[in-house]
């Protein structure tokens, strides 16, 4: 389901009127990117389904409070998510390998096309981990959670334009990590004509 | 605006696309069971606001005004109802935990529950009443449990619960306020349900909207004077309780027709009519001190047919692509 700005303003402001579905309907639209920002950063499929599922509860209760003023939705939320994450981390202390983490199912081949790729995901996973936390939460926010620029800022409590060169030296450092050669037209940045 | 927008490049764009795909992404049965639990919880919240928001309004709208704001009870009663509202949300989580799976409505020990629940009502008049409005919250909360869930043999046996429950309170002692108000607010939530419902459950839920209308309209009567045929409403029931009357209602409905008789005890009018649209004779004998006949009592129901526009909320989350260009 995709669903633009000002849907997801009436949403949320039928939601804070205390219309459950409309809630359900954030939930649909933000379940995915949510849970996957979580899974990338707690690794265990298991935290991230309680955690996700806190941080909808917990957006719930804080629901009434919220007001856009500037803020997106998206952004207030994943601020949210992001410190339900924080506080989990801090308290847990685990540490978990990559290993552990659940796999989806993968697309289907051969044992050799499935060795490649798990291979892929695992250098995918350690170029990740050589991040600094701030890049890897730049790239979590952007790649896996779909937030746009101005959220991924939202989320982050930074500036727009610190996110974005936050990404940017991230994406040099996994492009380093996993032997990846730019083209020559997306040397060193290109400009888009969109304000994602 | 233009931005620099730092891009990624295809092939690590598609790198990390499948990386977020095979080990990030969340199984269907993750997402369901998520938003079961999610939207069952805002539904709670939904009951728990609207129950706070109803309750003081009402004396002014029910006319007490002033006199009732004198009356002792006067400040205790939000309190009350806070208490009865605290105690069926408690009852609502503990029906989440596993201790309680068994005993969830539609298990094995669901009716073995609801008998030792009802045993255990007191006997003092304004405490049981206030226990039976808690029970009744109870069962609404196993309805909005089971329609979460999506699971159809516990919703019905959660709506047959929650209409014994309601077919059991006083219409007649003190604290009739509250109990009206508290089954206007299950009211409201049945009817967001039916909105959303579609087949039997929709069918199952009608009839608990029925049930819950011809409560309101017993307890109007009670509360309203002489000469009301206050058993009108449940005419319009099928394959339900009749609900009417102060004490012992026997409602002998068949499909699509009920046929209701009720004998109260209050100050009402024997009523005789067809109610409910058509759909039900309702013989009421009373013993009050006026008799009369109320043609048409039953409350005529919203068009179910169309649900109110919303977002589907079946679909599955969205897959966003990374941004880029």
């Amino acid at each position: 389901m995709t669903i633009d700005d000002e849907e997801i303003t009436g949403l949320v402001a039928a939601a804070q009127d205390g219309d459950p579905e409309a809630f359900g309907s954030l939930f649909d639209h933000y379940h995915g990117p949510v849970y996957r920002y979580v899974a990338a950063r707690v690794h265990r499929p298991s935290d991230a389904e309680d955690l996700t599922q806190l941080i909808f509860v917990k957006a719930l209760e804080a629901l009434p409070r919220y007001e856009a003023r500037g803020v997106p939705f998206g952004g207030w939320l994943f601020r949210l998510a992001r410190n339900v994450v924080i506080d989990h981390i801090r308290t847990r202390r685990e540490h978990v390998t990559l290993d552990l983490a659940t796999e989806r199912p993968a697309p289907e081949g051969g044992p050799d096309e499935l060795a490649a790729l798990r291979q892929e995901l695992d250098s995918v996973a350690t170029a990740l981990l050589r991040l600094t936390p701030e890049q890897r939460e730049a790239i979590e926010l952007r790649f896996f959670a779909g937030l746009s620029a101005k959220e991924a800022a939202a989320a982050m409590d930074r500036q727009e334009g610190t996110v974005r060169g936050l990404q940017f030296r991230g994406i040099a450092a996994l492009r380093r990590e996993l032997g990846i050669e730019p083209s020559l037209e997306e040397r060193p940045a290109r400009v888009s004509g969109e304000d994602r | 605006m233009q931005a620099l927008e730092p891009s990624a490049g295809d092939e690590l764009e598609r790198m990390l696309a499948r990386y977020a795909r095979v080990r990030l992404d969340p199984s269907p049965t993750q997402t369901r069971r998520a938003r079961a639990s999610v939207v069952e919880e805002a539904w709670r919240h939904r009951i728990a606001g609207v129950d706070a928001s109803a309750a003081v309004p009402r004396t002014a709208a029910l006319g007490h005004g002033a006199w009732f704001t004198r009356m002792p009870f006067a400040t205790w009663r939000p309190r009350r109802i806070t208490l009865s509202l605290a105690i069926a949300v408690l009852a609502g989580l503990l029906i989440g935990s596993s201790a309680f799976a068994a005993s969830r409505a539609g298990g094995p020990l669901y009716e073995a529950r609801l008998t030792v629940e009802t045993l255990m009502l007191p006997s003092d008049p304004a405490q049981r009443l206030d226990a039976q409005l808690a029970q009744a919250q109870a069962r609404l909360a196993d309805i909005v449990d089971a329609t979460g869930r999506g699971d159809a043999g516990a919703m019905a046996a959660a709506i047959d619960a929650y209409d014994q429950a309601i077919a059991g309170l006083d219409s007649t002692g003190q604290g009739t306020e509250r109990a009206r108000a508290a089954i206007e607010l299950h009211l409201s939530v049945l009817e967001q349900l039916l909105a959303a419902a579609t087949g039997p459950s929709a069918s199952g839920l009608q009839n608990a909207v029925t049930h819950s209308s011809g409560v309101i309209e017993r307890f109007d009567a009670g509360t309203a004077g002489p000469g009301n045929g206050a058993n009108g409403a449940n005419g319009a029931s099928n394959g339900g309780n009749g609900g009417n009357g102060a004490n012992g209602a026997n409602g002998t409905n068949g499909t699509g027709n009920g046929t209701n008789n009720g004998t109260n005890s209050g100050a009402n009018g024997a009523s005789n009519g067809a109610n409910g649209a058509g759909n039900g004779t309702n013989n009421g004998t009373n013993n009050g001190t006026n008799s009369g006949a109320k043609p048409s009592s039953a409350p005529a129901q919203p068009d179910r047919s169309q649900p109110p526009g919303k977002l589907n909320a079946a679909s599955p989350a969205p897959a966003q692509g990374p941004p880029g260009d």
